[in-house]
């Protein structure tokens, strides 16, 4: 296991420095004056006096590849630059939002699964019946709708018309457990929606394959209650292939949803990665991507971990 | 044992995110912790109970910095201008009022301005910066000059300062006196641009963009990045700021932001898009107030392109389009209310300059036929696919838009589809904003819509050809320079007017632009909200001449 998970993680390495190069070439080449970025002029009105000191300051006078060195080179040291905009810690801006992003995805993807596993067993229980057309038809339409169309919808419901929830923000979970609800729950079923129609299509179609298997009609057979079939033997092997799709999406979620978090005002990684591209915040751009690709790197790291720890047929060592 | 494994896992995944969250500080940066003291106000469900004296703001801005001389944002402006002072301010007919200054001239020569500051203000203090009272003096204000010089410090108007200020000297406690280089017509202008920062701070390396220290009515609290700034009554300010506090909550998306003016959880809105406004006019507790000077926007041609250098070309196209009709189709609303003007010039029309009737007697008037006589006069004949040609080559372009506003978009469809019924092959095309202004700025476009421009050194930028940086597109008339040039001259408020006016009456007959409209950002604001008149928030709200308070019983 250990030499598995060493060996993908410098697989890794390549990986990143290949798409550290494609960012950089592409912001490199991206149309923009960064000394008007930094200096807030976006008409171009500098004197050469304060360009040069600008340029030399923020290393701009270098060329490409000395430039590019020098941003892997502390790249690895966890410095990925200061930000154009905000003159702020490129690395640090990202993890002070981190957390937000975090909560946000944890509780969206909690609230997906609580609607898509009972959803998914019962249109592959009820296979070909009113259950399942049903399954299926919300599955096609929680695919279809776009989450910001939603979060609107949602918000003038349950803001505007019956005055439940607070329309913006976020809260803590230590200003209490109604007040954090209040707060998040709007912005995690907007963005549960999706993940819930994806994952209850996945969940009935392996369902469907499992209950076919010769195991399940073996624990049939032997008498074993439906639930006991269902739950201890169909269920747990159908999960495989959907903890594949759990976790592209997690993924996904790392990276901030960035349509969601703008609508619901809520300060994670997505709304930062927003503003930085309306500001053309090249080194934030830039360190958010980084980032975001090691995250789904590690996330498909661990993936790969848990099936073999869910799964004990699932060797990852050569030798086994 | 699978079971097992399956819970241990969930565990653990809940467990790091509570974990992390835990450790997060609000999602914000390393200041206070999000208590209700600074959230505005407490929630309870939907349904926010504000403290009685606590103004909420929506912005649809993010805060970029809060480094005094690093912003060029309004966003910053809205907040910066509440901590700290700058010489002068601006009152709603564009006349510059006092501020730290109470009377400010200029000598004869108009390269002297001297500048009596008041004798009450004070730099905030429990901040750990200043224990006790400090005065705001004269030396600060040169000091704050002097640092925006230095091209070391990095301030963002250094190049238009440097350009002008020669000298800053102390006459004594409460004055001091600018030299400049030159004439500088606005120089009033930059005394309102730059902000009074205190010697000691920069002196300790203070940090500025954490934890700003001004002598404004309001102090700062805290900034919840991406959420919220808070600020609190300056309690040694001159005159008792009516409010407690002012938060600044931050609502990117402005349907949001109309949603929550609505639901009450904020007091206004700092722009209300046109398709919310007959929401917040039904609402017998909110009102619209529009901004007081309307943002120019334009189509402008290319001059230096091959189609458009011929003038009578411009004109032929500016008669081809009826503008008084784009306008309203892209501006009627049921609530009726006036979201934007027709302009006929380039110069808002409560700017100095601005004449709308001067301007209305020289712009091209629709005029389709005559449009299609003119283009045949020249040679633009149509061939037998409708396109206009000449010399074999068609008469066909693209009109470039940005994506950054929607009415400008749909003026460009507007203007497309009407010249394309005089056989003119425009095809409107949306390009991403920073790559949209960037073509402008290096003349990669031939036909082009743009805004802004509507500041007092507007006229210029726009009109002269000297200012190689600004959006004109390559067009160039040397008795529109000299008149300009005569204005950037002129101290009198009034003859500056009618040379700008003048100025701007042969630039509308050149027709490097079809004038189409002034656009009034509309305010959403809650009727609790008291002296708030003139509807702005780019200025303080605590000052000589109003206080702005806020009743939520």
């Amino acid at each position: 296991m250990w030499t598995y998970i060493v060996r993908r993680l410098l697989q890794a390495i390549p990986t990143l420095l290949i798409i550290s190069l494609l960012i950089f070439s592409l912001l490199y080449i991206t149309p923009g004056d960064p000394v008007d970025l930094i200096l807030g002029t976006e008409d171009g009105t500098v004197s050469e006096e304060q360009r040069a000191v600008v340029e030399e300051q923020w290393g701009l006078d270098k060329p490409f590849l000395v430039r590019y060195v020098d941003f892997v080179v502390n790249a690895c040291k966890g410095d990925l630059g200061t930000s154009y905009a905000t003159n702020q810690d490129v690395f640090d801006s990202v993890m002070t939002r981190m957390p937000a992003t975090l909560k946000l995805a944890a509780f969206s993807m909690l609230l997906a699964l609580m609607v898509s596993v009972p959803l998914g067993i019962l249109a592959a229980l009820k296979h070909n019946s009113i259950w399942d057309s049903l399954a299926t038809a919300l599955a096609t339409v929680g695919v279809s709708l776009p989450k910001f169309w939603f979060g609107l919808v949602l918000m003038i419901f349950f803001s505007l018309r019956l005055g439940w929830l607070p329309s913006t923000g976020s809260a803590e979970l230590s200003e209490g457990l109604g007040t954090f609800l209040s707060y998040i729950i709007m912005p995690a079923a907007s963005l549960a929606l999706g993940m819930a129609a994806t994952q209850t299509r996945m969940i009935r179609s392996s369902m469907l394959d499992v209950l076919n298997q010769d195991y399940v009609r073996y624990a049939r057979s032997k008498g074993l209650r439906e639930r006991v079939v269902i739950w201890g033997h169909a269920l747990k092997n159908a999960m495989i292939p959907v903890i594949t799709v759990i976790g592209g999406e997690v993924g996904g979620l790392l990276g901030g949803a960035v349509v969601t978090e703008s609508i619901f005002s809520w300060p994670g990684v997505g709304r930062l990665m927003m503003n930085s591209i309306s500001k053309r915040d090249y080194p934030m751009i830039q360190g958010i991507t980084l980032m975001l690709c090691i995250s789904y790197l590690l996330v498909n790291l661990f993936i790969d971990i848990v099936y073999a720890w869910v799964d004990p047929r699932i060797r990852l060592d050569k030798k086994s | 044992m699978l079971k097992k494994k399956w819970m241990s896992l969930i565990a653990l995944a809940l467990a790091s995110v509570m974990l992390l969250s835990a450790c997060a500080k609000n999602g914000g940066n390393d200041q206070k912790d999000n208590n209700d003291d600074g959230g505005g106000g407490t929630s309870t469900g939907g349904e926010v109970v504000k403290d009685a004296n606590e103004l909420v703001i929506g912005t649809y801005m993010p805060v970029t910095t809060l480094v005094p001389w690093k912003t060029t944002s309004d966003g910053d402006g809205y907040i910066l201008r509440q901590i700290y002072h700058t010489l002068v301010e601006m009152d709603q007919d564009s006349n510059f009022v006092p501020s730290l200054a109470t009377e400010w001239e200029c000598s004869e020569d108009g390269l002297t301005w001297t500048v009596k500051i008041r004798d009450d203000i004070y730099w905030q203090t429990g901040n750990g910066l200043f224990d006790e009272k400090v005065k705001v003096t004269a030396e600060d204000v040169k000091f704050s000059y002097d640092y925006y010089l230095d091209p070391a410090n990095g301030s963002v108007r250094y190049t238009e300062l440097s350009n002008s200020l020669k000298e800053v000297k102390v006459v004594d406690e409460t004055t001091v006196q600018f030299i400049t280089n030159d004439i500088d017509v606005l120089w009033e202008y930059k005394m309102y641009q730059n902000y009074i920062i205190p010697r000691q701070a920069v002196e300790q390396n203070w940090d500025f963009e954490n934890q700003p220290v001004g002598s404004g009515a309001y102090k700062f609290v805290e900034h919840v990045i991406d959420s919220q700034v808070v600020l609190e009554r300056n309690d040694e300010f001159f005159k008792e700021p009516a409010l407690d506090k002012v938060i600044f909550k931050i609502i990117s998306d402005k349907s949001v932001s109309a949603i929550a003016l609505q639901n009450q959880e904020i007091d206004m809105s700092l722009s209300v898009l046109p398709t919310e406004v007959g929401n917040i006019v039904n609402k017998d507790y909110l009102e619209l107030r529009a901004s007081e000077v309307g943002s120019y926007r334009w189509v402008g041609f290319n001059c230096q392109y091959e189609f458009f250098q011929d003038v009578d070309v411009r004109r032929a196209l500016s008669m081809a389009v009826d503008m008084d009709s784009a306008v309203e189709a892209i501006f009627k609303n049921d609530a009726g209310v006036t979201l934007a003007k027709r302009s006929y010039g380039p110069i808002s029309y409560e700017r100095p300059g601005g004449d709308e009737e001067r301007f209305k007697a020289v712009c091209i008037e629709y005029n389709p036929e005559e449009a299609e006589k003119l283009l045949d006069e020249l040679g633009w004949k149509k061939g037998s696919d409708g396109i206009r040609a000449k010399d074999g080559q068609k008469l066909s372009f693209t009109l470039q838009v940005g994506n950054n506003d929607s009415n400008r978009e749909n003026l460009a469809v507007i203007v497309s589809s009407q010249l394309k019924a005089i056989g003119v092959d425009c095809t409107a095309q949306t390009v991403e904003w920073g790559t949209h202004t960037d073509d402008i700025k290096n003349g990669n476009v031939q036909m082009y819509i743009l805004g802004g421009y509507s500041n007092l050194d507007g006229p210029y930028r726009l009109m002269h050809s000297s200012d190689t940086m600004s959006p004109n597109c390559g067009y160039s008339n040397p008795e529109v320079d000299a008149l300009l040039d005569e204005a950037w001259r002129t101290i009198d408020i009034d003859e500056r007017s009618e040379l700008q006016t003048q100025a701007a009456e042969i630039f509308i007959a050149d027709a490097p632009h079809i004038f189409p409209y002034f656009e009034y950002t509309q305010m959403g604001v809650s009727k609790a909200v008291t002296d708030f008149e003139q509807a702005s928030v780019y200025r303080s709200l605590c000052n000589e001449f109003r206080n702005v308070g806020v009743n939520h019983k």
